[in-house]
């Protein structure tokens, strides 16, 4: 609570500082005495004492009678602001408006008080009051049933502004020479208008001159009006031109603290109890880039008070070097061969990479794991002797030992990879993969390895990535347990009754060969894996085609996800339709998991048929989404399994059906915009031998609904309630779980979006059990936040939650007495400052 | 009744000369830009004013430009150009020739930027050392302190002539004329480029047109500065 009052001390005292210093700078306008009716209404106005450049200045507006303002940005002229307000009907009577000039932390207002209750005021003056003012004015249009003359076309020239000329807004001059004899024109009829504007023009019998001494940059129209002295009009001379801004307003727009560098930093602080815990994370990060000349650098980087030795490092740093044809990145990078050999897993050293098109070589070599020692940490005391106590997982067996965890090994890597062709429609692809843990780097540790992944893959793709089809295979050998060394050629040989044509021993530095090796006979082809993929987008339709194949011996400590031992076939097609209005995807797959059945298990037939219609109909319609999916698992066994002493019930056959249906609709209601959402799901696992099971069965039924509005409203303010609930029930119906969540948020912004606060009630309550469980629980969580724009590179992020967590529930002991669960009141805390450069 | 005749027949020839001679033409040019010190004198009014942008030129009317100064004047019949630069004393006449007007500048002391455009008046520009009579052409002029012209020949042809001559300057040719000697032309590689230095650097505008989801079209406008390299 302390920090918390100590944050919003300093968030007062910045506003309040900033607020400061507005006394000094002022803005100066003068008021228009009323606007003529369907006519835009010019603005201007200048801030006295102040230089700034960067200064931002908005226009607010409202019909007398409105409740809030809309605001447009006035142009910066140098000198001046200007904006347009829209032309306004003559029932609005008065406009109200005010203005505000934004510079940093400098907000200075015109009514420099109440501005928003007492703003200044525009009569709308009915057209008709004007004409008869300016009855003497020569009229736009010809008189009715005439037609406008023929302005032969040596009988002008424009002189300036020049249709094809750039000019700055304070350089325009309108300049027309006329050639006409002097009764063909009458000069007091001459009207001139910018933009449909009349302006104030000096006309003779040669020439009419207007200067405008500023105009905001863009495309303007002049328009020239010539009458002869008996009325008839003349076509009209109209041309345009352009106005661009000058160089200093151009970098004005831009902020640069350092120069030609670019990037983000920021800086978080956050606290948080949970269940009772406590966790403080403090945390400095970024990423900045830079160029200079065809040198480009960067760095990136993440610092967390999280890191601690005796575990693996949370600390982030990478700083890298991109000279086109060479890059060069230190610390930590995710290097990425191919899928199956090396993709994405960090590794602390360095990656160099030469890339020349018709080869590239990519070389990597670190650590993907630090060394960590056994620790004494979390023993397991023996009530007795006061042993420490460690249980062997290996072997099961209890070892009274001062170790409790073993250690980590530090993990070397090195990869190389040779590829021939850019990529873009070409690229063969030679990889080769060594990681091997470091038996010296700790003392106690368990089970360090040696990994070694050969690949290749082959990458063709043409017209404009339509086509695209790509193809890999990679062979491994892992040694599970290096710490005895390799055997040598006797010893393999006696142990397997076999004849190896070499010694392990000789080839240890490239791979320990020993029992624990992975295949022990690399002939079979455990140990290989291949995917190939093909896509195509022709005729509005997204195909694609994959097959794989990964054997049950395959390992690679390069992508340590993939999952061995299944092969299959997976076929996925998107169709656009109706001008990508309508989506439609289709998709099969057919996979064998176990397909080797190197356990002993049988193989498992996974099939899946997916659906899904997507439906996006254009502005102001709904949108919908349906989806379904059904997904089968079968063993293929459907007899009970009897032993001697026991019977085993391993069959699987399983169907799970799931269909989401989603739909969002944006409508306008009491003058307000509003957000409908609403969203089913419906997911059903049910057993094929469900009335034979003697085990727990495995049914699970769950449906989900959930309900949301969402009102943006006049003022800066957005709420959004929400209504979720949840029906579980699993284990064939023996455990059920229901929940309901209710949500009310809302989102406030003042200052013009400068402050951004947003709050909210989550009221969450859950219940059910089953065998011996008993779920009874509520949880309410309150939760406050903000944003806070500095300076437009600036951000200032708080949030803060109390969370209420009451439990009820608890499970039944072996004793039959009721175990109630711990009931909690958490928090979480963060404050998180963001720089952009 | 003679006498009367006389009289009338007197007043007249004083009067006549001014009916056959051409009053001086209005709004022959004007100034379109101004930077730094800049002086209009009248010929009407004969009194030296400060020259702002979109001032009008008559006939007879002088300009003159102070230090690290600068106008740029546009003639009313054809756009052609001329940029007077600091220290420099000019005064325009003009007389109307239909839908032309006949031009004559008379140049002091100065530099001075012309480009010409082809029409059919007359366009001479006269200093105290010699005439430079063009037609359709881009050319700068300096005149110093004693009155000697020299004339950069940027395009087309110059003729140059003074009391003891002519020489016809073509592009890439200088002309001197001290008003002594009859003048003479060389090739030179060192023409002046201020010309062109106070015009806002060359922009452009990118138009798209698209089509958004559901079928409006619409237009993004970019502008972009060419940069001079």
């Amino acid at each position: 609570m302390k920090n918390l009052f100590r944050f919003s001390f300093g968030l007062f005292s910045i506003v309040l500082l900033a607020s400061a210093a507005i006394g000094q700078v002022r803005i100066v306008h003068t008021p228009p005495n009323f606007a003529v009716e369907n006519t835009p209404i010019h603005i201007t106005a200048y801030l006295e004492n102040t230089s700034s450049s960067t200064v931002q200045m908005r226009l607010y507006f409202r019909a007398l009678g409105e409740e809030s303002f809309q605001y447009l940005e006035m142009e910066n002229l140098g000198n001046e602001f200007a904006g347009v307000l829209p032309p306004q009907p003559q029932r609005v009577q008065k406009l109200q408006y005010f203005l505000m000039a934004i510079d940093g932390g400098m907000v200075v207002t015109l009514p420099e008080e109440n501005p928003y209750y007492e703003p200044l005021e525009i009569q709308i003056t009915p057209a008709e009051t004007i004409r008869e003012e300016q009855a003497s004015k020569a009229p736009i249009s010809p008189p009715a049933g005439g037609k406008y003359l023929t302005l032969p076309k040596d009988s002008f020239l424009i002189l300036s502004p020049d249709p094809s000329e750039t000019y700055l807004p304070n350089e325009v001059i309108i300049a027309v020479s006329l050639f006409l004899p002097s009764e063909d024109l009458d000069i007091d009829q001459t009207r001139v208008e910018v933009d449909g504007r009349p302006i104030v023009a000096e006309v003779s019998l040669n020439l009419i001159t207007a200067t405008i001494p500023q105009i905001s940059p863009g495309r303007h129209l002049v328009e020239i009006f010539l009458r002869r002295p008996d009325a008839r009009v003349y076509e009209p001379i109209r041309w345009q031109f352009l106005v661009r801004r000058s160089k200093k307003e151009f970098r004005a727009t831009s902020v640069t603290l350092i120069p030609g560098i670019r990037g983000k930093i920021y800086a978080e602080s956050k606290t948080e109890k949970i269940s009772g815990r406590k966790l403080d994370n403090n945390q400095l990060g970024g990423r900045l880039q830079g160029q200079q000349g065809f040198l480009q650098f960067g760095t990136n980087f993440y610092v967390t008070s999280l890191e601690k030795k005796n575990y693996q490092p949370r600390n982030r740093l990478l700083i890298w070097a991109d000279l086109r044809f060479l890059k060069l990145y230190f610390g930590d990078t995710s290097p990425r061969f191919s899928e199956l050999v090396l993709w994405g897993k960090r590794v602390r050293g360095f990656d160099a990479q030469l890339n020349l098109g018709f080869i590239n070589f990519d070389f990597v070599k670190g650590q993907t794991a630090r060394a960590i020692e056994a620790t004494l940490a979390d023993c397991v005391i023996d009530s007795v002797t006061q042993d420490t106590l460690f249980i062997n997982p290996t072997t099961g067996d209890t070892i009274t030992t001062n170790i409790c965890r073993y250690g980590t090994f530090q993990r070397d890597l090195t990869g190389l990879r040779v590829s021939f062709g850019k990529g873009h429609h070409f690229q063969w692809g030679l990889n080769l993969l060594k990681v091997k843990d470091d038996i010296n780097s700790i003392q106690y540790g368990l089970r360090p390895k040696d990994n070694l992944v050969l690949g290749t893959d082959i990458l063709i793709a043409g017209v404009n990535n339509r086509f695209w089809w790509t193809t890999e295979v990679a062979f491994s050998m892992l040694t599970d347990d290096i710490s005895g060394g390799a055997l040598s050629k006797a010893d393999i040989d006696s142990t397997m009754d076999t004849d190896i044509p070499f010694d392990p021993v000789k080839y240890e530095k490239y791979l320990v060969l020993n029992t624990s090796t992975i295949p022990l006979d690399p002939r079979k082809l455990s140990s290989i894996a291949w995917t190939s993929a093909l896509r195509l987008n022709f005729l509005n339709n997204y195909l694609t085609i994959k097959y794989k194949s990964i054997g049950s011996a395959y390992n690679s400590l390069g992508n340590t996800f993939i999952k061995k031992n299944i092969r299959g076939l997976s076929i996925y097609d998107r169709i656009r339709l109706w001008q990508n209005r309508i989506y439609l995807s289709l998709g099969y797959e057919d996979y064998w998991d176990n397909f080797s059945e190197s356990d002993n298990n049988p193989k498992i037939h996974l099939n899946t048929i997916r659906c899904g219609f997507n439906f996006y109909p254009g502005n102001k319609l709904p949108v919908f989404n349906f989806n379904y999916r059904i997904y089968q698992r079968n063993n293929g066994v459907d007899t009970l399994l009897t032993t001697l002493t026991d019977t085993l019930d391993n069959r699987e056959q399983n169907t799970t059906s799931e269909v989401s249906f989603n739909c969002s609709y944006n409508f306008i209601l009491f003058d307000l915009e509003h957000t409908f959402t609403v969203n089913f799901i419906q997911l059903d696992k049910v057993d094929a031998f469900k009335e034979t099971r003697s085990s727990l069965p495995i049914g699970i039924n769950n449906r989900i609904q959930s309900y949301s509005l969402r009102t943006k409203y006049k003022i800066p303010l957005t709420t959004t309630i929400s209504i979720t609930t949840n029906k579980n029930s699993y284990l064939g119906g023996l455990n059920t779980l229901k929940f309901s969540a209710y949500e009310l948020r809302n989102q406030y912004s003042a200052f013009n979006d400068r402050l951004i606060f947003y709050s909210g009630i989550r009221l969450f309550e859950a219940s059910g059990g089953g065998l011996g469980t008993v779920i009874d629980y509520k949880k309410d969580q309150f939760m406050l936040g903000g944003r806070f724009y500095i300076a437009r590179n600036q951000i200032l992020i708080f949030d803060m939650s109390r969370i209420s967590f009451k439990d009820h529930g608890g499970t039944y002991n072996a004793q039959g007495e009721f175990v109630k669960n711990p009931s909690f009141r958490d928090y979480t805390f963060r404050l998180r400052y963001e720089l952009n450069l | 009744m003679t006498k009367l005749l006389k009289i009338s027949l007197l007043l007249a020839l004083l009067f006549l000369p001014q009916l056959l001679i051409p009053k001086d033409a209005k709004d022959v040019a004007l100034i379109f830009k101004s930077k730094g010190v800049v002086a209009v004198k009248k010929k009407v009014t004969q009194k030296w004013q400060r020259a702002r942008r979109g001032i009008r030129l008559d006939s007879g009317d002088k300009i003159r430009t102070g230090e690290n100064s600068l106008a740029a004047i546009v003639f009313t019949d054809d756009k052609s150009l001329m940029k007077i630069r600091s220290r420099s004393s000019v005064r325009i006449q003009g007389k109307r020739e239909g839908k032309s007007i006949s031009k004559r500048i008379f140049m002091a002391l100065g530099n001075a930027w012309f480009k010409i455009k082809r029409q059919r008046s007359e366009f001479r520009l006269e200093t105290p050392t010699g005439v430079a009579a063009v037609k359709g052409t881009e050319f700068y002029t300096l005149v110093d302190e004693d009155g000697n012209m020299t004339v950069f020949a940027v395009e087309g042809i110059i003729e140059l002539i003074n009391k003891y001559g002519s020489v016809l300057l073509r592009q890439g040719e200088k002309g001197y004329s001290d008003g002594k000697t009859p003048p003479t032309s060389e090739q030179t590689g060192q023409t002046p480029q201020w010309g062109h230095e106070d015009e806002a650097p060359k922009a452009g505008e990118l138009e798209i047109e698209y089509e958004d989801a559901n079928g409006v079209k619409k237009t993004l406008r970019i502008e972009y500065e060419k940069n001079s390299q």
